[in-house]
């Protein structure tokens, strides 16, 4: 029987791991191992084995319990107060929509190069936000680029003298390219907030 | 020997709470001069009262060490008991160390200018 295996270290050892449920695995199985080793040695430098001994070496390593809070105190910060990450993924989503309302509205106007301005800062905005996965952001790119391609490919059109071949269906499809990127805006912003309010409430 | 657990004063909060601050620069500093391991690290602390009231702390305190780059660690045989696990300061622990050597002097100054009458 090796001294890890003595009732006493075991059952130390145990109440550790106890009090230590909240660490990852890999911390505890860390802190279980750190723990083990000190009392080996330590027992081992003293040439002790007796249950006195193992006693005296215990109660200096300290409770189990302080042991694993100090462990637990060492995790990670959580995550930022839900409200404040809240209010600022709100704020960016917002800053995502206006941007792109403003862009595929200065599209359609008498001069839509103006329309790129915001159309920057909507994307920039876009891809420095961290609440939107990837194909977010490229939902986001994709759609906020519509109006002004719509624009482009109807003025090349309208200058070499051909038409689209919408007819009638020229004004709703020049709206739904207008109104394309608000809409993603809009999803865009829930997107964002959902995990968000899901987390407040849960933690409520 | 049967440390008197029951007969120590309980750490004042105060106490406990500069320990917490500065308790990782003390374990820096006892590296700068070689790696050391767990219980040996201890023994040096220990020898200094107030540094360390419950050893078993240090632990959790070594891996995040570890874990920020400031020590690494490594297995060394040992002609007495089980293999022991040596810390030792990176090139990060030493920079560490020596930005709270130049710190402290000018911090227990500060604190030491309010308290004092």
């Amino acid at each position: 029987m090796t001294i890890i295996e003595h009732p006493l270290v075991e059952k130390y050892l145990a109440a550790v791991a106890r009090e230590a449920a909240g660490l990852s695995p890999e911390r505890r199985n860390e802190l279980l191992a750190d723990l083990e080793e000190h009392i080996a040695v330590a027992l081992a430098e003293a040439s002790a084995s007796g249950d006195d001994e193992i006693r005296a070496v215990l109660a200096r390593l300290g409770d189990p319990r302080t042991i694993a809070a100090t462990a637990l105190g060492d995790e990670p910060p959580a995550p930022q107060s839900p409200g404040l990450a809240v209010v600022r993924a709100v704020v960016r989503a917002l800053a995502v929509l206006m941007l792109l309302g403003m862009a595929s509205l200065l599209a359609f106007s008498a001069m839509p190069a103006l329309g790129g301005i915001p159309l920057v800062g909507a994307l920039w905005c876009l891809w420095a936000g961290p609440q939107w996965c990837k194909r977010d952001k490229v939902i986001g790119t994709a759609t906020a680029l519509v109006p002004l391609l719509f624009v482009v490919t109807q003025s090349v059109i309208a200058a070499n003298g051909l038409h689209l071949g919408l007819g009638d269906a020229f004004i709703p499809v020049s709206l739904a390219a207008l109104a394309l990127p608000t809409a993603a805006g809009a999803y865009l912003l829930w997107s964002a907030v959902r995990p968000l309010l899901g987390s407040t409430v849960r933690e409520a | 020997m049967e440390p008197d657990i029951a007969g120590k004063p309980a750490a004042s909060k105060a106490e406990s709470q500069l320990r917490k601050g500065v308790l990782e620069y003390c374990v820096l500093a006892i590296l700068r001069d070689g790696p050391r391991y767990g219980v040996e690290l201890l023994e040096t602390l220990g020898a200094v009262n107030g540094m360390v009231t419950s050893q078993g702390t240090i632990y959790p305190l070594l891996s995040r060490l570890r874990r920020d780059g400031l020590v690494e660690t490594h297995w060394q045989e040992s002609p007495s008991g089980p293999p022991r696990r040596y810390y030792e300061l990176t090139p990060s622990g030493h920079a560490a160390l020596k930005e709270f050597t130049a710190i402290w002097p000018h911090f227990r100054d500060a604190v030491d200018h309010f308290i004092t009458d």
